[in-house]
């Protein structure tokens, strides 16, 4: 395997670790949703209860962001010190998978809210018996970009077989 | 609009030279992912790209990609 298979081998580890912390802090933040005993645990303020999803959810994502931006930085430090390398691990195609990932992360973001706001409605609250939790939003959208952007890349930039 | 699509004789020109599509890859600086994308017809590449892989075969450009 030469270097450029290396590197590229390498942003697809370290994309595919940012996704599964990401993954796994979305998880954490659906808990409260979907098993109904663990729904207040979502919303901490005033309630007097325990709020460990959210929370494990923060931590998860914080720990996932650190780690996987240091490797990050180091991947790029490698590529910066050859620019020819740089620009066979960032081809033209490459170039496109991200922008067509960057595409399709805007308009799961544009899903995202709209369902979101479809959860505030009076229908909504009624069938959850409470309201959305609202301090999730912005977690959502965040959590929601992070995973469309990152999966969708993998995927436009998923490997072949040598023929 | 047209129906033309871009097609290439990559495969015979790397059997013909002796190259792998990771040697052609190191040769023309992209990943060996988008040369097999090339080659199979996934992937239309820059003209800059079509022209490095014709002169690495050291052929014309029309002899490795044609309209079809």
């Amino acid at each position: 395997m030469n270097k450029v298979e290396r590197l590229s081998r390498m942003r697809r580890n370290i994309l595919l670790g940012v996704l599964a912390g990401t993954g796994i802090a979305f998880v954490l933040l659906l808990y409260p949703l979907i098993v109904p005993s663990g729904r207040y645990l979502w919303w901490p303020a005033g309630s007097g209860l325990s709020f460990p999803f959210y929370y494990w959810a923060f931590f998860v994502w914080l720990l996932t962001l650190v780690v996987f931006v240091i490797l990050y930085l180091l991947y790029k430090d490698k590529l910066r010190k050859d620019p020819a390398l740089r620009a066979a691990v960032d081809d033209e195609r490459v170039r496109i998978n991200w922008l067509k990932a960057y595409r399709f992360a805007f308009y799961t973001l544009v899903v995202i809210t709209v369902l979101m706001k479809l959860a505030e409605s009076a229908a909504a609250r009624a069938v959850l018996r409470g309201s959305f939790p609202l301090p999730g939003e912005t977690w959502f959208l965040l959590s929601g970009a992070v995973l469309s952007l990152v999966s969708s890349f993998l995927y436009y930039n998923r490997e072949t077989q040598d023929e | 609009m047209s129906d033309e699509v871009l097609r290439n004789n990559i495969k015979v020109f790397r059997a013909k030279n002796d190259l792998t599509q990771e040697q052609l890859a190191d040769l023309v600086r992209v990943t060996r992912t988008t040369i097999n994308f090339v080659e199979r017809g996934k992937w239309v590449p820059s003209a800059v790209l079509a022209m490095r892989i014709a002169r690495v075969f050291k052929a014309p450009f029309e002899d490795v990609f044609y309209l079809e």
